[in-house]
């Protein structure tokens, strides 16, 4: 069932059982779990189901610390499917060490592990229309031998592989199956402004909805689960300040804490003694999209380097004189025309053509070499409110994004280890770029990362280190949840959508063992 | 005529073929001065990277001390000198005996033959 929000009577009641606030990754994979349930889930979306910059801007926000290229509002997709929308389908899970304690990561040390995360990963394959959950490189090679690894060291380098969705665009993929579903309830332009709690705030007793017409709406659940992303979760809880003048869930001061991004930006030119087409490690955009590779350090390795985890990738050519940041394709106030979807029938608009065509497979000498790295788990890098409020009279959130000389180290020292592997197999010589060669905290301004926004609700097993337990639920509230990356405790170096499925669907068996 | 002024005059044709044997020179000069590296980043840039690991290793700046730096990492004779010449570039990378050059993370072997290819090409 649908229902727009704007055509309800101000003061409406809306009743469930689970309220689930937000439909992107994480709010439709939750809800689809439900489908044909006893249970009413309610899924309240912002937006509508397409891009509207009028709730877009209810996203604006100012960057504070170190320079997030990418304006807050166009950064994050307010319509049925979400920040989707951005998404170029790359699939991985977390390695095994993302999920470990690192003495030399400090925060690090999620409270399960990957063993914990293994089904749920399995099952989200489906949801992004990929196959078997198969990662292992060697089961690649088996099935081509014109695919296969650099003969690098195993002990230090492994190739970590990738799968790639078409990518599944949520908003389209999953809007028949929940507005035909008489269990689910979606509904539009229903913007969560508040949590309401009890008295002694050990529970969530409603919701508060407005829209931009004026109306306010009240959602009263069993159960209640936060799935607006990073950001926006941090600041629901954090203007939730009618019972906790804090907000709710930050007695110790973490929400909004702990914000991460991936670095995705150049380091490193490699020219190759002879050409080759390094088949296994090509990124291609034409369909059918193999699963390829990308360079990695081994856990021993970033043990012995005391670094972070990440990924370099291949792409054909020079780099040019000039770089810039993929993020400033965003500094306009045209943000609708870099979409990768808007929610209708357009195509993949912000693939470069380059990159699209086959001629660029052919083997070659000079290849581009580009991160995928992880950044350290950082109390001061966080969300916080500002003084200004949008539309619907909530306070904005800022982006206070604050990196550390560990996570520029960590970019080096993996092209460092990758330049002797170059050198030691005679297969050619790497070039670091300039902007990695110093030990300090300098970023060019071609950085950029993801919009994978991750941390700012942290899953620990010590509430006073994080904010959700290991079920996802707000410490101190005992029927308010938090789906999405928020609840990553470190980010590691893979996209985010793959965890953040395989997260809700845990998160959903918990929920279903909870309403019996 | 000095053993710089003689290095400067052997014709650059022959560094890159590895063939001129002059005897007052060591028959092993004219190998030493031409890394391989040229043939993967080309003889300008191989030229520039030579100076500039001059210019960090003003101790090495001589033709006899980079020659003798590398022959030393090489060790004994009785081998082809340019087999010999990857073979020690390879471990150098192995075991982490390495420089870097305007980015460039060159064996310390191969930058020193680059340092000789700068000095011998001037």
């Amino acid at each position: 069932m649908h229902t727009d929000a704007r055509t309800l009577e101000d003061g409406s009641l809306i009743e469930g059982d689970l309220c689930i606030v937000g439909a992107g990754a994480a709010g439709i994979s939750l809800a689809m779990e439900w489908l044909g349930r006893k249970e009413k889930v309610i899924l309240l979306e912002s937006g509508g189901f397409t891009y509207e910059p009028q709730m877009q801007a209810l996203n604006r926000g100012e960057s504070l610390g170190d320079p997030y290229q990418v304006p807050l509002e166009a950064a994050r997709l307010r319509y049925f499917g979400g920040t989707m929308g951005h998404w170029g389908g790359w699939c991985a899970p977390l390695d095994e060490i993302d999920l470990a304690k690192r003495e030399w990561v400090p925060h690090s040390g999620w409270p399960i592990g990957r063993e914990d995360l293994n089904p749920f990963y399995a099952r989200s394959q489906a949801y992004v229309e990929l196959g078997p959950f198969e990662y292992d490189a060697a089961f690649y090679e088996a099935q081509d031998p014109l695919r296969q690894r650099l003969p690098f060291d195993r002990r230090q380098v492994l190739t970590k592989m990738w799968q790639f969705s078409p990518p599944t665009r949520f908003g389209r993929k999953y809007r028949e199956p929940i507005t035909n579903a008489e269990n689910v309830h979606l509904y539009t332009y229903a913007n969560a402004v508040e949590i309401e709690a009890n008295e002694s705030v050990s529970q969530v007793t409603g919701i508060r909805v407005r829209t931009t017409t004026g109306s306010t709406l009240r959602v009263q659940a069993r159960h209640y689960a936060l799935a607006c992303g990073s950001i926006q979760n941090a600041r629901l809880l954090l203007c939730s300040n009618g019972q906790a003048p804090a907000g709710l869930g930050n007695d110790r001061d973490l929400v909004g804490r702990y914000f991460m991004e991936h670095f995705e930006l150049g380091g490193a030119q490699l020219i190759l003694e002879t050409p080759a087409a390094l088949s296994l490690y090509q990124h291609k955009f034409t369909q059918p999209r193999l699963a390829s590779g990308e360079l990695g350090l081994t856990p021993e390795m970033q043990r012995r380097h005391r670094v972070l985890n990440g990924t370099a990738s291949f792409r054909p050519g020079s780099f040019p004189e000039e770089m810039r940041s993929f993020f400033l394709r965003f500094s306009q106030d045209n943000y609708g025309e870099v979409l990768r979807d808007d929610g209708g029938e357009s195509s993949d608009r912000r693939i470069p053509r380059s990159r699209a065509t086959p001629a660029s497979l052919d083997a070659r000498r000079d290849y581009q070499l580009h991160t995928r790295a992880e950044q350290a788990p950082n109390p001061d890098s966080r969300v916080v409110l500002s003084d200004e409020r949008d539309m619907l009279g909530m306070l904005q959130a800022d982006l206070d994004w604050r990196l550390t000389e560990q996570d520029k180290r960590s970019i080096r020292v993996l092209f460092e280890v990758l330049a002797r592997e170059f050198g030691r197999t005679g297969l050619g010589r790497l070039q670091i770029l300039d902007w990695l060669l110093e030990d300090d905290t300098y970023w060019p301004p071609f950085l950029s990362g993801g919009f994978h926004h991750m941390g700012t609700t942290r899953m620990h097993d010590d509430p006073s280190q994080g904010v959700v337990d290991t079920n996802c639920r707000v410490y101190g509230l005992e029927n308010l949840f938090v789906a999405g990356a928020g609840a990553f405790t470190t980010s590691g170096a893979p996209n985010p959508t793959l965890t953040v499925i395989a997260l809700t669907l845990r998160l959903s068996d918990h929920l279903k063992q909870q309403s019996g | 005529m000095n053993r710089r002024e003689f290095v400067a005059g052997l014709p650059i044709a022959a560094l890159a073929l590895g063939t001129f044997v002059a005897e007052d020179s060591g028959t092993e000069l004219p190998q030493l001065a031409n890394p391989k590296l040229r043939t993967i980043l080309g003889d300008q840039r191989v030229r520039s990277l030579g100076a500039g690991y001059r210019q960090l290793h003003r101790k090495e700046d001589s033709v006899d001390g980079l020659e003798s730096l590398i022959l030393k990492s090489i060790g004994p004779g009785g081998r082809d000198i340019n087999s010999a010449l990857e073979q020690v570039v390879r471990e150098d990378f192995a075991k982490d005996r390495t420089v870097t050059l305007s980015g460039w993370v060159l064996s310390v072997t191969e930058a020193r033959q680059c340092a000789l290819y700068s000095i011998v090409t001037r």
